[in-house]
């Protein structure tokens, strides 16, 4: 049983915490958005979403592979951003590769003369819109291989030709085995509003990361610029 | 300091409670049931919102009766009046943020409410079922309620139950969209990426009308009730509405 004493010295502690809690809250809320922006986010939303890249390399797989379906199960893919896609691709079109000693140039046809990999697997926006539908390509780490690029480096930076759209991704993600350089759509060459004649196929990352008309793949120790990044979106954006 | 054991967030009716010796005052909300609620008044706050800035960018989910769409979610009035439009990223990273606190307050509650055993005066029995009707239908009408043991009417059972499914049944639906791939039984244990998003927002839906049913009752119950979940006590003081 308590005493009127002891309720009323519970009841004042637990008042003074409650006030106390409430005004700490609102305090480190406000702090949080009221802080310097670092890319787009308050710098604590920004440290955040980089602890929860760690958490989800460390102790999730980071290597999982992404469910395939059944070619049956494709389809049209919708069309939902053209950033870096505001001339037509050059002709001829050249893919460079990079390392950090050396750059090959390479044709679209010569990819297409290596061994074919066909994926129909779920392609996910950020918006929160997932479709499913079908690839065929080359893995990026076939093609790094083939050509013989120092794959070391911690990244892989991706751009369009013109520079006007550009993706980084983690070595991981980028030598997944899912991970392709796309030259067909549900079997069909890629149209311009999809990428012609490339384009990045990255199961693991979110559709920003699909760069469209891939101009330029550089392995790289520094991590690479990223358009949607600097817009306030996390870097990792692993699925 | 307090030590029997009633620990819930409810406004439970004075004129119900059990007569104290030394104290007018009557201990219904433990420390770690208060904890939980107000911290998650926060988190549950903070996940609603960003929630919906996200899911502003696609919005596809309707009320409707067979072929027949009652109301679409959301009308555009809503978001432009509650100024939720054009924040996806800003909406991502709070989530992502907010998640943290929501969880592990959740997961934390749920520990210390088994293992105290106080799932037995909340988890719905057979009882619950067949009192569930007669006490809304007393509740309703301002008549005094069945009770179901002593701490909880079979109404608030099958509420404060349903109310922690729902929590559950956001995070895992949600951890399955946040890492489709890395959490791939999960995904599939749910219905695939798709299902697991609708699951998401069918959850989130839940909330409002939860709270709209909480706070009237609290409101309901008054100033005393309400006021125990933050001192823990309630104050036996004359009778109550």
């Amino acid at each position: 049983m308590s005493s009127e004493q002891e309720v009323r010295t519970h009841s004042r502690r637990s008042a003074l915490a409650f006030l106390l809690g409430a005004g700490a809250s609102a305090a480190t809320l406000r702090w949080i958005s009221q802080q310097p922006q670092e890319q787009g986010l308050p710098a604590p939303l920004r440290r955040t979403l980089q602890v929860n890249e760690k958490v989800a390399r460390g102790l999730l797989a980071p290597n999982g592979y992404a469910e395939t379906y059944p070619p049956s199960q494709a389809v049209q893919l919708r069309v939902n951003g053209s950033e870096g896609l505001q001339a037509p691709p050059p002709s001829p079109f050249h893919l460079t590769l990079k390392d950090g000693g050396k750059a090959v140039q390479v044709t679209p046809d010569e990819l297409r003369r290596l061994p074919a990999t066909q994926l129909t697997l779920q392609l996910r926006c950020v918006e929160g819109w997932s479709q499913i539908t079908s690839w065929t390509g080359v893995p990026l780490a076939a093609v790094a291989a083939h050509y013989g690029l120092d794959t070391s480096a911690e990244f892989a930076g991706l751009r369009t030709p013109d520079g006007g759209y550009y993706v980084g991704l983690d070595r991981t993600s980028a030598l997944h085995p899912q991970t392709l350089l796309a030259y067909d759509l549900l079997g069909q060459p890629l149209s311009q509003e999809h990428g012609a004649p490339l384009r990045l196929v990255v199961p693991s990352k979110y559709g920003v990361k699909w760069l469209k008309s891939v101009g330029e793949v550089a392995f790289t120790s520094h991590r690479p610029p990223d358009y949607w990044y600097e817009q306030g979106y996390d870097y990792h954006l692993g699925l | 300091m307090p030590h029997r054991g009633l620990r819930k967030q409810e406004p439970l009716r004075t004129d119900r409670m059990e007569p104290e010796v030394e104290s007018s005052a009557v201990y219904v909300n433990s420390v770690p049931t208060r904890i939980f609620h107000w911290v998650n008044v926060l988190a549950l706050g903070l996940m609603v919102w960003s929630g919906l800035l996200i899911y502003w960018a696609h919005d596809p989910y309707d009320l409707q009766i067979g072929s027949f769409k009652l109301l679409h979610f959301f009308p555009q009035q809503f978001y432009d009046q509650l100024g939720l439009g054009r924040q996806l990223a800003k909406g991502m990273a709070w989530h992502f943020l907010a998640m943290w606190l929501f969880a592990v307050n959740v997961l934390t509650f749920l520990a210390i409410w088994a293992w105290r055993g106080e799932w037995r005066s909340t988890v719905p029995t057979p009882a619950t079922l067949k009192l569930l009707l007669p006490t809304v239908r007393d509740d309703l009408l301002g008549r005094p309620v069945p009770l179901q043991g002593k701490r909880f009417n079979a109404a608030q059972r099958l509420a404060y139950s349903s109310l922690l499914l729902a929590l559950v049944g956001s995070l895992l639906t949600g951890l399955a969209i946040y890492k489709p791939t890395q959490l791939r039984p999960l995904l599939t244990l749910l219905g695939g990426y798709e299902a697991a998003r609708r699951e998401h927002f069918w959850l989130l839906m839940f909330y409002p009308a939860f709270t709209l049913v909480h706070v009237l009752q609290v409101l309901r119950a008054g100033p005393r009730v309400a006021w125990g979940m933050v001192i823990g006590y309630v104050h036996k003081k004359g009778p109550q509405a």
